[in-house]
């Protein structure tokens, strides 16, 4: 559905590249996460695909479409919803469903529907300019749904909304990919990555350092662990023990023997660990 | 394509009158008609001064200072100095007006006309064949003018002083609005970023655009057909008027979209925006001392647009400047809206 092979672009139009040499690939119905810090050029790839950033280098297609030469059946297929909202504050959030769903020239979704989908329906005809930073960012995402689009970009979808919001747009976005849609996610969040993607990408410094299932990842970078409480000295005492390491499970049946240990829990590297192990810098 | 576009007019139309610009552009039409109607006098001519120095002595000398004896007497811009030299010194520190000098040539009466060097050959010709006849119908006494008026009921030989500054507030006001009002809205849209979310929908620009100089078109017929009836009644061609109003609305707001996209925010393109408004309204100068129309203010478009809103406002049958000037602004219209769509589809990718 995605392809991309050497992309490189520049702000300057020089050799200081903001995204240098990036390829994937991304299959149809697969949810591909584009995991990276703020400045790593996650959302230069998306603004390049997108068609808001010019494609200076490189070589990209949608749903078979060149991205170089964009037509209208390319942006039929897809949908984004953007990180920042950008909405018109003077119409509702119906009035803007509406008026979006006008400009395609596919079969469209009904705006009330979207907007209950996302919790909105109580302030469908309240002013845009009323609504908080949640309620935008769900009508940016319902917007992003208006043309059931076979190709979504979701731009951290679920920054600055509350858990059990951001626990609805998640159910979502599986939903959808339940029904086909293939998903291009870009976030600096690990969990709603590891939660949600089949594949991510580590981008760090404008290049994709590699790629793979968040399983994968963690089996391969990450270490087997077992953090454990036990009583010593009438003490509490927290540690983290290998189960790779010799030493480490020695003590790990000692404690278990003498009966020592009050609660015991496997923990795995996290997606952030990962990246940290793979770039050197952390995700924020 | 067209379900598009309407949806982006009636979008544009919701926003524009959310943000009070229908109310803004009735209320500016409204102060415009009682300023019209009820502070500038009926009455209050510019005409150029006319300064003449009578030095020919010969046997026509009476009937040449008859002449011009009436005329300084019926004329109250019509004035006698003693010598040319004080013509000249008058004329430099007063550029709305002319001097004349009659000499003697082989004792012949020779006029000589002293100009400022601005005025159009229009105005001198006038000027010249006036005095001719003038002085044929003295001289000979034979010459009869009679004129004819073909439409008689459309012929307004006076149109009082305050109501013939209507066809300026409408150069200025409907159709240049465009040229401050859509960089307003532009940047409106540039601040909410939903032009980036247009970006990515099948929207093409031409249609983006377009849409917002229909609102401005739209806002433009409003504040016409407000000032225009509240001013002068049903007495005006309103079809050409509107026609005029419209290819202005589009060339003024196709000019104020390629200035908006170079800048990112209103205040720093206002200086731009205002030097192109007062550019654009300097031929208003020639509205009302047409004797100063120099080149560079002819080759302004709003030279004769006014002219063509006053023609369209008060009919005298020179329909010719009418169609001239909207097939004028239909070519610049085209040549701008153009030029809009590259500038934003550069401002895009740039962004």
């Amino acid at each position: 559905m995605i392809n991309v092979k050497n992309l490189y672009h520049s702000y300057t139009n020089d050799e200081n590249y903001a995204v240098e040499d990036i390829s994937f690939k991304i299959e149809q119905g697969e949810v591909f996460g584009f995991l990276g810090p703020s400045g790593a050029g996650k959302s230069t790839t998306q603004q390049i695909l997108i068609g808001l950033l010019a494609l200076q280098q490189g070589e990209a297609s949608i749903g078979g479409y060149d991205i170089k030469k964009p037509k209208e059946e390319l942006f039929n297929l897809i949908g984004v919803s953007f990180e920042h909202p950008n909405v018109y504050k003077k119409l509702s959030g119906l009035e803007n469903l509406e008026f979006y769903k006008k400009m395609f020239s596919v079969e469209t979704e009904d705006s009330m529907k979207l907007l209950r989908m996302v919790g909105l329906e109580s302030a469908a005809n309240k002013k845009a300019g009323g609504y908080s930073k949640g309620m935008l960012q769900r009508l940016v995402f319902a917007r992003s749904m208006i043309n059931n689009p076979k190709i979504w970009f979701l731009d951290e979808p679920t920054s600055g909304l509350d858990p059990n919001t951001a626990s609805e747009i998640k159910k979502i976005i599986r939903k959808k990919n339940d029904e086909g849609t293939t998903i291009f996610l870009t976030t600096h969040n690990m969990y709603i990555a590891d939660e949600l993607c089949d594949r991510i990408a580590f981008i760090n410094e404008g290049k994709i350092e590699l790629i793979d299932s968040p399983r994968n990842l963690k089996l391969k970078y990450g270490e087997k662990l077992v953090k454990i409480e036990y009583k010593e000295n009438e003490k509490i005492k927290k540690e983290s023990l290998s189960m790779i390491n010799d030493e480490d499970k020695k003590k790990l049946n000692k404690l278990i023997n003498e009966g020592k240990i009050e609660t015991m829990h496997s923990q795995e590297a996290t997606l952030e660990e990962i990246f940290i192990k793979v770039t050197g810098r952390g995700l924020k | 394509m067209l379900r598009r576009y309407f949806g982006l007019v009636k979008k544009d139309i919701i926003t524009g009158f959310r943000n009070y610009f229908f109310l803004a552009v009735i209320f500016v039409a409204l102060v415009f008609v009682g300023i019209i109607n009820f502070v500038i006098p009926e009455n209050a001519e510019i005409k150029p001064n006319v300064y003449y120095y009578l030095e020919y002595e010969g046997e026509n000398s009476n009937i040449l200072g008859d002449v011009l004896d009436q005329s300084e007497a019926s004329h109250s811009n019509i004035h006698s100095v003693t010598s040319r030299d004080e013509i000249v010194n008058i004329m430099e520190e007063n550029f709305n007006s002319i001097g004349m000098v009659i000499k003697a040539v082989d004792n012949k009466p020779m006029v000589e006309f002293i100009m400022q060097g601005y005025e159009n050959q229009e105005v001198v010709n006038t000027l010249i064949l006036s005095m001719k006849d003038d002085l044929n119908s003295r001289i000979r006494g034979d010459i009869e003018i009679e004129t004819l008026w073909l439409t008689e009921e459309s012929y307004q030989e006076n149109i009082p002083f305050n109501k013939s500054v209507l066809p300026i507030f409408l150069a200025m006001e409907p159709t240049m609005l465009g040229l401050v009002m859509i960089a307003a809205f532009i940047f409106m849209e540039k601040d909410e970023g939903t032009i980036k979310a247009y970006k990515v929908s099948p929207g093409k620009i031409p249609e983006y655009l377009a849409s917002k100089i229909t609102l401005m078109i739209i806002l433009g017929w409003i504040s016409t057909i407000i000032s225009t009836f509240l001013v002068v009644g049903f007495n005006a061609d309103y079809l050409n008027l509107l026609i005029i109003v419209t290819v202005g609305s589009i060339f003024a707001s196709a000019l104020g979209l390629i200035i908006a996209s170079f800048f990112d925010n209103i205040s720093q393109s206002m200086v731009w925006i205002l030097a192109a408004s007062i550019i654009f309204s300097v031929p208003f100068i020639s509205y009302f001392v047409p004797s100063f129309a120099p080149l560079y203010i002819r080759v302004l478009p709003t030279y004769p647009l006014q002219f063509a809103i006053r023609e369209a406002i008060f009919p005298s049958g020179n329909t010719q400047i009418i169609y001239s000037t909207i097939l004028t602004f239909t070519i610049l219209s085209i040549i701008s809206f153009i030029l809009a769509v590259f500038a934003y589809r550069r401002n895009l990718a740039r962004n």
